[in-house]
């Protein structure tokens, strides 16, 4: 149930809830690296309890970061096949979850390199069923305040969305979004802190607005 | 640190708001596919590293099997084996056993072994019984004839001058060569050369009991017999010729050399049959 649980939780949370519920018993369960060793040397379930670790939150970052659920399964998939294929390879020598999103990032990149034709009109958009000047009594301020948060973060900079995306889905440290988009720690701060104002720009600009 | 200081970066408005729109889970296609992808690949890696095992294993095992037969029927090499002698063991063992027959054996025995089945039959005994043969001299000399006695200081002068020879030695390195080859016959040889040298010990005894005084001085006086014939060379080219030598020694007098003689003649031909004194 525990474990239902934190699949059900973005990563960051599932990192948290890790390192929390599981504390008393971290010996007993395998890491990331671990895990893909064990599928290296064959062990299919080891890579299904990995994948299940990490399927959602990379999903959710794909989908964010392309804005199109189609692009966003393409590059999933590439992203998983290109794991398998290298299992062979995989040295742990940095936490898995950065070479899974450093994967996922450069599996992007290409894919945009191929694809012209991918633009930044997202078709993605969880309250599109909805219009702005709808149901404003029926729509809570919370939900309002999520639809503006996912229409800031569509306009936002690529690589400003990128880091935010890596910072908040993978969990990931300065210095592990560094080493994943290729920059330097300082860029990644930088793209960080931008990207985090803005957001909250626009997520207290309705507000504002009634203040002012 | 490092961690305070993205605690710093994040906004936790935003990162919980974030959190509450983003629900969205990978499609179960997605991941069927996924899955089944990986574990084909894990399949065929698995089969791949078999690829490689079998042909190891069966290679490994065929290189122990030949190093187990190669060590076990090719011979230890010994870098400190010795030269054969010139005789073989077998040849060996018979010259000794002839020696020992010639202490034991009653004066007549030449003469009337004329059965050549019977010599045969004794030789194969002979062959068999090496050791207690050997070690019967001591009782036999005190049975023998008088002519025997009288041999038997011959004898004991042949069996020093092997002694004294380098054939000796020989014969000892040649069964330390052999006892790494074969145990049996390497005990065989030790216990003929023991036997050799009780004999030895057994037949001087005896000269000293038989002989007169002043009849061993032989012994140690540098006129004593030595392996040359009296005969011509010509005379011990055949057993014929030899006897005829002999007779006209013992009709000349010369007992003593005509019996040293005649067991020179019995040495170089052991299947010539002696006519009777």
């Amino acid at each position: 149930m525990i474990g239902e649980k934190c699949l059900k939780l973005p990563a960051a949370a599932l990192f948290r809830a890790s390192a929390v519920t599981y504390a008393p018993a971290m010996d007993v369960i395998p890491d990331d690296s671990a895990l893909m060793l064990r599928y290296a040397d064959g062990d299919v379930e080891a890579f299904e309890t990995l994948y299940r670790r990490h399927n959602d939150s990379l999903y959710r970052y794909l989908l964010r970061l392309s804005g199109h659920r189609s692009t966003a399964e393409d590059v999933f998939q590439e992203t998983w096949g290109k794991i398998v294929k290298a299992r062979d390879r995989y040295q742990p020598t940095a936490k898995f979850s950065t070479y899974l999103y450093r994967v996922a990032h450069n599996c992007f990149i290409d894919y945009l390199r191929r694809n012209k034709r991918h633009s930044n009109t997202a078709d993605v958009d969880p309250d599109s069923q909805m219009s702005a000047g709808a149901e404003p009594d029926a729509e809570t301020e919370r939900s309002m305040a999520r639809r503006r948060l996912e229409q800031a973060l569509k306009i936002l900079p690529e690589e400003q969305r990128d880091v935010f995306l890596l910072h908040e889905e993978a969990g990931l440290n300065l210095a592990q979004i560094a080493e994943v988009t290729g920059v330097n720690r300082e860029t990644a701060k930088s793209r960080l802190r931008y990207a985090v104002s803005k957001l909250k720009v626009a997520i207290d600009a309705p507000q504002a607005r009634e203040v002012s | 640190m490092t961690e305070e200081r993205n605690n710093d970066l994040s906004d936790p408005a935003v990162s919980d708001l974030y959190r509450e729109s983003a629900n969205e889970r990978a499609p179960a296609s997605l991941n069927e596919a996924v899955l089944r992808n990986a574990a084909a690949h894990a399949s065929k890696g698995y089969a791949h590293s078999m690829l490689w095992m079998r042909p190891l294993a069966y290679a490994a095992t065929v290189v122990l099997s030949l190093a187990i037969v190669v060590q076990i029927v090719l011979p230890p090499k010994s870098d400190d084996a010795v030269p054969a002698a010139s005789l073989s063991p077998a040849a060996e063992a018979d010259q000794l056993s002839l020696n020992a027959d010639l202490v034991d054996a009653p004066a007549g025995q030449f003469a009337d072994d004329d059965d050549p089945l019977k010599r045969l039959r004794d030789q194969e005994v002979r062959e068999e019984t090496k050791i207690e043969e050997f070690e019967v001299p001591a009782v036999a000399s005190e049975t023998a004839p008088e002519a025997a006695r009288e041999a038997l200081p011959q004898v004991a002068a042949q069996l020093q001058r092997y002694d004294d020879t380098a054939a000796a030695g020989l014969e000892e390195a040649a069964v330390q060569a052999r006892a790494q080859e074969s145990p049996a016959t390497a005990d065989l040889e030790s216990a003929a050369l023991g036997s050799a040298m009780v004999m030895e010990e057994a037949s001087d005894m005896a000269a000293l009991r038989s002989a007169q005084p002043g009849d061993y001085g032989y012994l140690v006086s540098p006129a004593a017999p030595t392996e040359e014939s009296v005969c011509e060379p010509d005379d011990v080219e055949s057993p014929e010729t030899w006897v005829e030598c002999i007779e006209r020694l013992e009709e000349a007098g010369r007992s003593e050399e005509a019996l040293a003689e005649r067991i020179m003649l019995m040495t170089a031909f052991p299947d010539f049959e002696l006519p009777a004194e």
